[in-house]
């Protein structure tokens, strides 16, 4: 009987721990998607870039500027290059392009800074009206940051004018120069980071708290034809430093205040060249080294007076060497012819081909036995002549004699038209000056640079470490590596099209000349003569030619080169006139290479008469500083000069 | 008739084919000469100058083009010449030797012109690998006009109607596949476009040989079952 009654089934529950698994399945399946949540709620933050141009934003126009980029980022890792670019328009020119690009790699929460040097312009780009920088950060094919910088502080003239000290001191100096106040720590790492800078003067700077770069950076631009101004007195021990000592032409003793004067004036002894005394103490003296000049104030110059105002008026800038690009190569280049095959000596070689292709085909005429005999149509009735034919040596001379004929001139051909001044698909010349003297041991190198591609390619070419580049003329050419080499700016170089670039550097060349005799005791600028010059060629390059000027006149040295690793001794009274090719003429020398020189030479022979150097060492070092592409044909005059 | 037949086959057999002698005939040496000497002075006027570089303007490698155009002109008259001259070994060769043998002779006067081709490829500052195809696309356009050549003489014509026949037709098809800056296809049958990717390019312009070249094979082809019909029918 049903009793109505239903038995209830209890309700099945799930294990306490299935359920636990199962929620931790769910919660591993969703993770991923929540730890996505807080990024996806926060609005995407790209790199953040500052760009500082030059010294607070000035600069000079169309010398080497150091573009500052900082860069901050909190985000994933990211390596993408940086693209700094200027274009401007030179008043009825193309517009022209400067170009650096910097890979970088950005960590979380990066905070990096990086430099670029490059020679900016005043002008306008085109269709706008105030100079600009852009910066670009690309990652990826995408721009991830990206500011356009405005440059209101670009200068037109001769050069800044910094004054490195740690306290306050004149803006507007009695010389008419204006300054631009940097502390120890503001001042540039890199020798190219003055290349605006014609003088730099040293107040109360703590000198021995300088990096070794600061201080590298300071004696290359010297070296270069930077103006160092040392006002020593009461600054002098602030400024006592090894490397500071060692560059400034005067040897501070102590320092002692002279009524006088009524300032504190440091006394000592004078290395070079006394240009002001008062009461036989020595105010101001001075020196160069390679191209520039160090100029040393016993007095701080802080307050003001009739002997500060001698000191000041002596202090006032003439012409400076760091004016103006090299522009030398760029001209010559240009009166160079592209080397290509003679076509009178090709034609002889084809015509002489021509000539034994004939010969040798008559010959196998005459002897050819299905024609020797032929008429109309060439046939003959007999096979006498071939069984002769193919049992003789005969054909086999002729044979033998048509292959190597064609292989003969096939191989003058290659030898003639294979020469790498044919072949090559770019043509380049190097011209410059490298200048150094016997109390630095570093070298102003100064070379101008063109090429020009025969074939469309993509070449780049190495630097020498801290190069200024200049483009001249709108290049197609952009720097890369951070500065170390130069590629085109597009995929290739277009063909038959001139690129020039003047380049800046200083470096090391291990040429030692140590001059002995008169020199021992005179002073630079005075009219004495050297007797013997101690030359140690140390560096890897030959010196050819070497010829002694002084006075104006060209010395003979009697060995044509000196060799790396050589050691010579001159006694320059005993050297007879150099040839001809030594003296700067007025006639234009005839040939290239002639005109390159003579060109090269008469350049540094004005530089050697307006600094009245009493003696210098000149050589040819035809080894490039720029690396050689491996297509590259490239002429190569580079004009060593050492003077005192 | 038998007689002769047997003649025939045994003068056949005592040649050996391909002898270098053939090379060299009479009917054909001075159409050779004059293609040595003519495409020597082409290469001498299309090397390049050497000019002052300030004088220097950017340009497209137009002395290329005319090189090559001159180049292809020269080489397809000899080869027709060539191809004519076949007519006579008739009675002697196989066609098949026949064929052969003209292949060689391309191949010949192609040698004669190497000096030229590596001069001008050095002078231009060309890369010498592309040598290999440019041989490789004159010696098949050389085969398809001198198998035309050889066609056109086996023809009951006469001479002048040969002659005229001859160099209508080879202008003819020059004008038009010149006619392939404006019509595409026209100048991929053409040899100019092919050459000058070759001599430009090198061995990166191989598509372009394949282009020309499968359209000349195949007339080539035609041109070979056409000359063989002849024969067998004769």
């Amino acid at each position: 009987m049903d009793d109505g009654s239903r038995t209830r089934r209890p309700p099945q529950r799930r294990p306490l721990i299935g359920r636990g698994v199962l929620a931790f399945c769910v919660l591993v399946c969703l993770w991923p998607l929540l730890s996505c949540l807080p990024a996806a709620s926060q609005p995407e933050s790209g790199p953040t870039m500052r760009v500082d141009v030059g010294f607070g934003g000035v600069f000079v126009s169309e010398r080497t500027t150091p573009v500052a980029i900082e860069i901050d980022h909190e985000g994933a890792p990211i390596t993408g290059e940086l693209i700094v670019r200027q274009t401007w328009r030179p008043l009825m020119e193309a517009p022209r392009t400067v170009e650096a690009r910097r890979s970088v790699t950005l960590g979380p929460k990066a905070q990096l800074r990086y430099v670029v040097y490059l020679p900016l312009s005043a002008e306008p780009p085109p269709g706008g009206d105030d100079p600009a920088l852009n910066v670009t950060l690309r990652a990826g094919g995408r721009t991830l940051a990206e500011q356009t910088v405005t440059l209101e502080g670009a200068q037109r003239g001769d050069g800044l004018v910094l004054m490195a000290s740690e306290s306050g001191y004149l803006q507007e100096l009695p010389t008419g120069e204006m300054t631009i106040q940097r502390s120890a720590d503001d001042l540039p790492t890199d020798w190219r980071g003055y290349g605006g800078v014609r003088r730099l003067y040293v107040g109360r700077l703590d000198a021995a708290r300088l990096e070794p770069e600061q201080r590298s950076a300071v004696r290359k631009w010297v070296t270069s034809g930077g103006e160092l101004v040392v006002l020593s007195g009461e600054n002098a021990f602030h400024q006592d430093a090894e490397w500071l000592n060692a560059l400034v032409p005067f040897e501070v003793t102590s320092v002692e205040t002279i009524e006088a004067f009524g300032a504190r004036a440091a006394l000592g002894t004078p290395r070079g060249e006394v240009r002001y005394a008062e009461a036989d103490r020595p105010l101001l003296t001075q020196w160069q080294i390679g191209r520039g000049q160090v100029s040393f104030s016993a007095l701080a110059l802080l307050n003001s007076g009739p002997t500060q105002a001698e000191v000041w008026s002596r202090l006032t800038p003439g012409r400076t060497e760091r004016s103006g690009a090299f522009t030398l190569g760029a001209e010559l280049f240009r009166r160079m012819s592209l080397r290509y095959p003679n076509k009178m000596i090709v034609g002889g070689i084809f015509g002489g081909y021509m000539l034994g292709i004939g010969l040798l085909m008559l010959w196998g005429l005459r002897r050819t036995p299905w024609t020797s005999g032929g008429r109309a149509g060439g046939l003959v009735d007999s096979t006498r002549g071939a069984d002769e034919d193919s049992t003789s040596g005969g054909r086999n001379r002729l044979w033998v004699g048509m292959v190597l004929w064609i292989g003969l001139v096939t191989a003058i051909g290659i030898g003639y038209g294979g020469q790498s001044a044919f072949n090559a698909r770019m043509q380049s010349l190097e011209v410059g000056v490298i200048w150094g003297s016997a109390r630095a041991e570093l070298m102003d190198v100064r070379t101008g640079f063109a090429t020009i591609a025969k074939r469309r390619l993509d070449p780049s070419w190495t630097l020498p470490s801290q190069t200024s580049v200049f483009p001249l003329n709108g290049t197609d050419l952009r720097l890369d590596d951070g500065g170390a080499t130069l590629r085109p700016l597009g995929q290739t170089l277009p063909p038959n099209v001139v690129q020039d670039l003047a380049l800046e550097t200083v470096m090391p060349l291990d040429v030692n000349v140590d001059p002995r005799g008169a020199m021992d005791d005179a002073s630079e600028g005075e009219d004495v003569s050297v007797a013997e010059l101690h030359v140690y060629n140390g560096s890897r390059f030959r010196l050819a030619e070497p010829v002694i000027w002084q006075r104006g006149a060209y010395r003979a040295l009697p060995s044509a080169s000196i060799m790396p690793g050589q050691r010579e001794t001159i006694d320059v009274e005993s050297l007879g006139p150099a040839a001809a090719a030594w003296v700067p003429s007025t006639a234009p020398p005839s040939g290239f290479t002639p005109h390159v020189k003579g060109t090269v030479l008469e350049d540094v022979d004005r530089r050697l008469r307006g600094r009245n150097a009493p003696w210098a060492l000149l050589a040819w070092v035809r080894a490039p500083g720029l690396s050689v592409h491996a297509d590259e044909y490239r002429e190569t005059w580079r004009l060593l000069v050492v003077t005192p | 008739m038998a007689e002769d037949g047997r003649m025939t086959k045994s003068l056949k057999a005592s040649i050996p084919r391909l002898q270098p002698d053939y090379l060299i005939e009479r009917s054909t040496w001075s159409a050779t000469i004059a293609y040595v000497i003519f495409a020597g002075l082409v290469t001498l006027a299309a090397l390049p100058v050497a000019q002052r570089i300030e004088k220097v303007a950017p340009d497209g490698g137009g002395t290329i083009a005319l090189f090559s155009a001159l180049f292809c002109l020269l080489f397809g008259v000899l080869a027709i010449t060539i191809g004519q001259a076949e007519r006579r070994w008739r009675e002697r060769l196989s066609w098949i030797a026949q064929l052969q043998q003209l292949s060689v002779r391309l191949l010949f006067a192609l040698t004669l012109a190497l000096p030229y081709w590596i001069v001008y490829t050095m002078a231009h500052v060309r890369p010498l690998t592309g040598l290999g195809l440019i041989v490789i696309h004159l010696w098949l356009w050389g085969l398809m006009l001198g198998l035309a050549g050889w066609r056109l003489a086996l023809t009951p014509w006469s001479d002048i109607a040969q002659f005229n026949l001859k160099y209508a037709g080879f202008f003819g098809y020059l004008i038009l596949s010149g006619l392939g800056q404006i019509i595409p296809f026209m100048g991929a049958i053409g040899p100019f476009r092919a050459l000058d990717g070759l001599a430009t390019a090198g061995v990166a312009a191989w598509g372009l040989l394949l282009q020309s070249g499968a359209v000349w094979i195949i007339v080539s082809i035609a041109l070979a079952v056409s000359i063989r019909r002849v024969y067998e029918r004769s």
